[in-house]
């Protein structure tokens, strides 16, 4: 901002004598010795249009000057800045690593034990993404006989299976009345109860 | 081309996602305090149980028929409805949210619709669980009436681009049931000969135009398959904002109405907060049970203006409890109450007063007070004329749970 800056020299420099504004001088100086020449009326009327004019001019000079100065204070005044301002990032959000698809994604809180040894117990939070295709190997919410379960899914030899990660339960052959509801992607289970932990 | 997406008998389809007993099983679902039937599963429809009716009224028919019942669950309706439209947003870049469970989606420029459809249908109801019915058509008119043939074609996909599909469509639509034909408008066409929809295509523009305006010439003109009604991608702020809703019981006692009174204008201010909108004017309005024969129906309101427009819930609830103690009566039993906003302008071009008190801090106030309730639940912080115990709130007896928008009440799975 070269407006600003200039100007914001001048304007410490008060201690010498250099007028603010030479051009006005030199200007006004050359204009009355040729005004001395030429003389008349219509002169005199074309002097005063030129010098509103100027003025204008003058005017426009000194309010761009002004805001300038104006942007080129503010950010001094406000403190020394960081010298992290260029390298800030959002907080982290655990949606983004979590959801993958948020219009198909739902929350459903586990109860009991048959998934034990695939590391989901009572209580946890799965995140259950529809848009997953269920393959051999995934943890699925399923409805079987109206009723929902969590179970690995198995397709091995064509034969689709639903095993429960505990040997305490016996698989469910899908002959019976199934429908994969969702592909569980992550369970979320408390290490530690913390005081928002709710039941 | 344009498509309208409508989701299957939605708030039934939103019920079974998270209850699959229901699925087979002829499934209704309630109004706000559970008084009339809004949405009926298909195996209801197939009873003749009709959209409308009193409960009270199909009491042993609901029974006979082992019906499910469930009072309507709004907040799980609209989240999922959030998340139908969300992916139909994958299928077009213009998707106009129509109302709860209905878009209108541009296809312009898409080379395979039907295929293109029928992947969308697929994926909505992969994704979110929702069935939905495709129609595709040059204009939205015809669009709705694709989507109504489309429920009835095995894939629920049913493309009108063609000019002599729309005529064998059309012969098959009565009046009634075009878009944009009010009860008024249908008797006035039956009258004058007018039977099926096609009758209405071929209508001569000036006689449209006299009998039902320009708005009905448009009508006409996009049953023949010129589009004159554009796609409300942005919906224009309201005009006049109402909140209101049946008691569960009738009330008599002042106490229980200015409860009444001031839950539901917070509940409209905060709405006419959330369109960043300001208002002036302020109405409510009382009313008895129009269906008891005791007493004769009696219905009053009033209505008062401020100096300047204004957001803050305590001015409206304040200015709406004067309004109620001028209208009440002793001797009326209330079944209904409602505040209506009128005179709403977008903030920052509403007309200044004079006299004006500075509103800064109540706007702070109103931000943290929406922003509280937002994360914690609506009415955790409120009011304090909003009462704690509301006893005269609607009754929603059979509501199933919050599953999506409520961690204490996630869906339960056995593992």
């Amino acid at each position: 901002m070269p407006y600003g800056g200039r100007h914001g020299g001048a304007a410490l420099d008060r201690g010498t004598s250099t007028p603010r504004y030479p051009d006005t001088a030199i200007f006004g100086h050359f204009w009355l010795r040729w005004r001395e020449m030429a003389g008349g009326l219509a002169l005199e009327l074309f002097s005063l249009s030129v010098r509103v004019l100027f003025g204008l001019f003058l005017e426009a000079v000194l309010v761009a000057r002004r805001v300038a100065i104006q942007l080129f204070l503010s950010p001094v005044a406000a403190g020394y800045p960081s010298p992290a301002q260029d390298y800030t990032d959002g907080a982290l959000d655990l949606n983004e690593h979590l959801v993958s698809n948020p219009a198909a994604t739902f929350f459903v809180r586990a109860s009991g034990e048959s998934m034990r040894d695939a590391g989901i117990f009572d209580k946890d939070i799965l995140v259950v993404d529809r848009s997953v295709s269920p393959r051999h190997g995934h943890v699925v919410v399923a409805v079987v006989d109206g009723e929902f379960t969590v179970k690995r899914y198995s397709s091995r030899n064509g034969t689709m299976q639903l095993l429960a990660a505990n040997k305490a339960y016996p698989p469910i052959s899908a002959a019976d009345e199934c429908l994969i509801w969702g592909v569980v992607t992550y369970s979320i289970h408390a290490q530690s109860l913390c005081h928002r932990q709710s039941p | 081309m344009i498509a309208l997406v409508d989701c299957n008998n939605f708030y039934v389809s939103c019920e079974r996602l998270f209850d699959p007993t229901l699925i087979g099983r002829p499934t209704v679902v309630l109004s706000n305090n559970d008084g009339c039937i809004v949405a009926r599963s298909e195996e209801v429809k197939s009873l003749g149980i009709q959209m409308g009716k009193p409960v009270f009224q199909i009491q042993s028919e609901l029974r006979k028929h082992k019906v499910a019942i469930r009072s309507s669950n709004y907040t799980l309706y609209a989240d999922m409805s959030r998340r139908v439209m969300k992916t139909l947003g994958r299928f077009s870049p213009e998707v106009e949210n129509y109302s709860i469970d209905e878009a209108f989606l541009n296809l312009d420029g898409i080379s395979d619709l039907a295929e293109h459809c029928h992947r969308m249908r697929e994926e909505v109801i992969r994704w979110t669980g929702i069935p939905v019915s495709v129609g595709i058509a040059p204009s939205k008119t015809l669009a709705k009436v694709a989507n109504k043939h489309a429920k009835h074609t095995g894939d629920g996909v049913l493309s009108l681009a063609d000019k002599g599909d729309q005529a064998k469509a059309l012969r098959r639509t009565s009046i009634h049931d075009l878009w944009g034909v009010g009860r008024r408008y249908a008797r006035m066409l039956m009258k004058n000969g007018f039977k099926h929809a096609l009758d209405l295509r071929e209508a001569d523009d000036k006689w449209v135009l006299k009998r039902m305006t320009i708005v009905g010439l448009k009508m006409v003109h996009e049953l023949r398959g010129i589009p004159c009604i554009e796609l409300t991608l942005k919906p224009p702020p309201k005009k006049s904002l109402i909140k209101s809703c049946s008691f569960g019981r009738t009330l008599s006692a002042l106490g229980d109405l200015e409860e009444a009174v001031s839950v539901y204008a917070s509940g409209v201010a905060e709405r006419l907060r959330q369109q960043d909108s300001l208002a002036r004017t302020i109405t409510v309005f009382l009313m008895t049970n129009r269906f008891q024969t005791e007493h004769p129906h009696y219905a009053t309101s009033a209505t008062m203006s401020f100096l300047s427009s204004t957001d803050d819930t305590s001015v409206f609830v304040q200015h709406g409890l004067v309004l109620l103690r001028q209208i009440f009566r002793r001797d009326q039993r209330y079944l209904k109450a409602g505040v209506i906003l009128d005179a709403i302008e977008s903030r920052g071009r509403e007309q200044l007063g004079l006299f004006d008190p500075k509103h800064e801090s109540s706007a702070r106030l109103m931000q943290a007070m929406d922003g509280v309730n937002q994360q914690f639940g609506a009415n955790t912080i409120r009011v304090g004329s909003c009462g704690d115990r509301q006893e005269w709130k609607m009754k929603r007896r059979l509501l199933s749970r919050r599953f999506t928008t409520r961690w204490d009440e996630l869906l339960h799975v056995q593992t």
